[in-house]
């Protein structure tokens, strides 16, 4: 009896062993994975908040600023930059609050009396990564003051109305890609560097559309700043790439594979 | 002697402890080495992260401020680059680059192993200097 015992008691801890050890790797995965999630989200959560902020407090964005004190009213969007960037920034986001890490779209409302929306000005990307290119999203909103200078044709004594700036913010393989192109873009505009390298993966092909200066994963496309040279083709394959670009003036980035 | 077993089952039971052994030792320090270069990782990425928060802050504040983030002590860093709405955390493994939102209309900065850095905004540029901010003038 006693080597029957030890015959089927030896395996029997073989596997409570290894059923243990893949326990305590598999505690350890999911911490490191919950983990990364709380980072993303936290990431994503700031550049929202952030980007609204910046929006309508920035004088270099919306912010209206006071005749009388030269400095910017917290929260109070200038008309003028409002409609300006609405007709200047219908695809692409305003330089002033952009991040090269996320894509977004902002929508102000002019709220009336009764709620209704009177009138609504939007800018910044209109197409976003989707499906399996799709990290992260999120929709934050803060309520604002709208000024209107006297003489303004909707308000002709001048006047501050009630408003929403919502933005939608994502963060997917087309976001980053297109922002690294643009980022190297704007940095060889600037003269500050020529040369810069990333590894991005890539889950489904990447196209790229000379004529139109696109560049589109799945069924969404994003316009580029810079023109890009040798990379026509785009790329084929899903995979992990080590993308190099070269800044070509006046508007021109090479790109290598 | 012909038919016995050359290993007895004694010697076997010993080897199969010691494999045991020599596997979860390997194992167990396959997992920490990994937990251990994640966590250094994720250190020089939470100061990235830190100074991408306080560059976003200033530039969505209206009128002037000051801010001041220190490293945390014992960290060593090569070298900290604050450039077009991009942070560059260089350590001796690697480099990790944040964007940021805001504008400095400022820069490029570039500082080696810094134990302090001061921001600070007026006239909508944003500064920065590797003092304490009671170091810094805000004009």
């Amino acid at each position: 009896m006693k080597g029957q015992t030890g015959y089927i008691m030896k395996p029997m801890m073989l596997i409570a062993v290894i059923i243990l050890l893949i326990f305590l790797l598999q505690t350890l995965y999911s911490g490191v994975a919950k983990e990364r999630l709380a980072q993303k989200n936290l990431d994503i959560v700031s550049t929202g908040t952030n980007v609204l902020l910046i929006l309508a407090n920035s004088e270099d964005c919306l912010a209206y600023e006071s005749s009388v004190t030269q400095k910017a009213q917290g929260i109070i969007l200038d008309i003028q930059k409002l409609d300006e960037f609405d007709v200047y920034n219908d695809n692409m986001e305003p330089e002033c609050a952009r991040n090269y890490e996320f894509g977004w779209r902002v929508d102000v409302e002019q709220i009336g009396q009764g709620g209704a929306i009177e009138n609504n000005w939007d800018f910044g990307a209109k197409e976003f990564s989707d499906g399996v290119a799709l990290n992260n999203e999120i929709r934050l909103w803060i309520p604002v003051a709208i000024k209107y200078p006297e003489g303004h044709h909707n308000c002709p004594e001048g006047c501050t109305e009630l408003g929403k700036m919502s933005i939608k913010l994502v963060n997917g393989e087309l976001e980053n890609l297109a922002g690294f192109f643009d980022w190297g873009c704007r940095m060889g505009q600037l003269g500050r560097m020529s040369s810069f390298s990333t590894e991005l993966k890539i889950s489904q092909p990447v196209k790229y559309k000379p004529t139109q200066n696109e560049l589109c994963i799945g069924r969404s496309c994003r316009s580029l700043i810079c023109h890009l040279l040798y990379f026509d083709e785009g790329l084929t394959s899903e995979g992990t790439y080590e993308l190099t670009v070269n800044y070509q003036g006046p508007n021109k980035l090479l790109v290598g594979k | 002697m012909k038919g016995s077993s050359v290993l007895s089952e004694n010697i076997l039971t010993g080897l199969s402890i010691v494999i045991s052994f020599i596997l979860m030792f390997l194992v167990v320090r396959l997992v920490l080495s990994q937990q251990s270069e994640r966590t250094y990782k994720n250190l020089f990425e939470s100061i990235a992260r830190d100074i991408v928060l306080i560059i976003d802050r200033e530039a969505s504040m209206t009128g002037s401020e000051k801010s001041e983030y220190r490293i945390p002590e014992g960290i060593h860093l090569n070298e900290i680059r604050i450039d077009y709405k991009s942070v560059f955390v260089t350590y001796e493994e690697g480099t990790i680059r944040k964007f940021f939102s805001g504008v400095l209309n400022s820069g490029p900065y570039t500082f080696n192993d810094p134990r302090v850095l001061c921001f600070v905004k007026s006239d909508q540029v944003i500064r920065i200097s590797p003092l304490e901010c009671d170091n810094v003038n805000i004009n």
